[in-house]
């Protein structure tokens, strides 16, 4: 407890929040809910991992990480292959074990799980993961779909697509195909070029990573709301090249690591704008708080209530956000498209 | 990268060259990538869609990288499982397994080759490498110095840096 304590005045000390982005939680959560936010960012996160199952099961993986004297927990009943180490682990144990070495589980953070265990693809998907890297979605996508069905892993930067194409390795996925593109041109070109359509899309966009603190304070140093606005510009459009390039009837998961209403309900609210297009109500063994309607000024439509946001004081995680959006039909009300 | 979808004849030739391990039958579609690097696909695509796609999109990867299809020293032409091939086709592996011990196997996650004191069974040509409780595949090595060693194939970035858990 000490130990945590001194850890957690250091960082305070080292980064501390911005004025605005303070003022901006606060009007998100109130005073009293931005404090339990920002005491919760200046701590460590649980660490979990992900079993895959595409190379061992649930229980043989239990009972190996148990004799190492680790103690495990399976916070997800629904979700077995979720798992939280609870023992305090030594630096970098958690990547020296064999099984972690032949690729038997994956370390991913419980919030980066959701948008996957959201989109619950399924063997013989044709599934596109549009900003892929590092691949802990790719690769929880692959385990889910039992390595049937297809996923188009893309990627723009060839430093980032190294490891992806690592972690994809090492955890035995065989039906992927990883390209290197910028997503919204990837999308045009195949929209252009192909009748290549979706099943199922995650846009895991790129953020300004409010949800990430805990795990990356220098984002307290980085965050300006000037970087907000351009991050949301880019993430409107890999929704909607992403959105145009799913089948109708297909489900799309857009999801961010950040609480910027900006780069989340906004984003959603301008493609029930603009796309024949529904919210699904999403049911997640975790604690969320409904998507805001209402952010400076800007009334939203009341569909993006469905979306869910995930705060780190209500289940100890990290932040993050997702929405599930099922495409009806072709139609689209941006000029010249459709 | 360039990609060459192995044909059936190919296909079969690759088996071949595994079959002192066990191997029988591959259902997955092989992928050449490169001059000597075979991958496995299990995608429900087929070869004329993969190649649409790479005509259109710059391909970094497909499927998963099973082994190297190459010619030694000496001119033959042989074939290295990589050790994910390894897990893929874990079932059929049931012959040339070497079962490290405890100590061994804590060199193998080093890097270095293993070293025995007695021959084993094969003087030369592949074998599947067992952790000491028999139970994962842990790799691929070559059997040399008569019979003695095992020089170990195992990607770095799958070495453990320092000291074992």
């Amino acid at each position: 407890m000490e130990e945590r304590k001194s850890y957690s005045e250091y960082l305070k000390e080292k980064f501390p929040p911005k004025e605005g982005f303070v003022e901006r939680m606060e009007a998100l959560l109130g005073k009293k809910g931005a404090e339990e936010f920002f005491e919760i960012s200046y701590t460590k996160c649980p660490v979990s991992i992900r079993c895959n199952t595409l190379k061992i099961g649930v229980e043989e993986l239990k009972s190996r990480l148990e004799n190492y004297g680790w103690e495990i927990r399976q916070p997800m009943s629904e979700f077995p292959e979720v798992m939280v180490v609870d023992s305090k682990l030594n630096p970098g144990e958690l990547g020296k074990t064999k099984e972690h070495l032949l690729g038997y589980y994956y370390v991913q953070e419980i919030s980066s799980m959701l948008p996957m265990l959201a989109l619950r693809p399924k063997a013989g998907d044709f599934v596109l993961d549009l900003c892929a890297s590092p691949g802990s979605k790719t690769t929880q996508a692959a385990a889910m779909m039992e390595n049937e069905g297809t996923i188009i892993a893309n990627e723009l930067s060839m430093g980032r697509i190294g490891i992806l194409n690592s972690n994809l390795e090492r955890c035995g996925v065989m039906n992927a195909i990883v390209t290197r593109k910028e997503g919204v041109a990837l999308c045009e070109r195949l929209l252009n070029k192909s009748q290549i359509r979706f099943d199922k899309i995650l846009v895991d966009a790129p953020c300004s990573g409010e949800g990430t603190l805990r795990k990356s304070p220098k984002t307290f140093l980085m965050w300006n709301p000037n970087m907000i606005k351009k991050i949301a510009g880019v993430q409107k459009q890999l929704a909607v090249a992403a959105l145009r390039l799913l089948k109708v009837g297909g489900e799309m998961i857009y999801s961010t690591c950040t609480l910027a209403p900006e780069e989340d309900e906004m984003i959603v609210d301008f493609l029930i704008k603009n796309f024949d297009i529904e919210i699904e109500q999403l049911k997640l063994p975790l604690k969320f708080r409904e998507g805001v309607c209402s952010w400076e000024g800007n009334e939203l439509s009341g569909e993006v209530k469905k979306c869910l946001r995930l705060y780190p004081q209500d289940n100890d995680t990290d932040g993050f956000f997702v929405a599930k959006i099922k495409k009806l039909s072709d139609e689209c009300k941006l000029e010249g498209r459709r | 990268m360039k990609i060459q979808i192995i044909d059936r004849a190919k296909k079969k030739k690759f088996v071949a060259g595994v079959e002192d391990l066990g191997m029988k039958k591959i259902t997955q579609m092989l992928v050449k990538t490169g001059k000597e690097r075979v991958r496995a696909f299990s995608g429900d695509l087929d070869s004329e869609a993969i190649y649409d796609i790479w005509r259109l999109l710059p391909i970094e990867g497909i499927g998963l990288y099973v082994g190297k299809e190459m010619v030694n020293r000496n001119g033959v032409r042989e074939i290295r499982l990589s050790l994910d091939g390894m897990h893929v086709w874990k079932d059929q592996l049931t012959e040339r397994n070497v079962i490290l011990s405890e100590e061994q196997e804590e060199e193998w996650f080093k890097g270095k080759n293993i070293e025995f004191g007695e021959k084993l069974e094969w003087d030369r040509g592949f074998v599947c490498v067992k952790s000491a409780d028999g139970k994962d595949f842990i790799g691929t090595a070559k059997v040399g110095d008569g019979g003695k060693t095992l020089f170990g194939f195992l990607p770095k970035e799958r070495r453990r840096k320092s000291s074992t858990i």
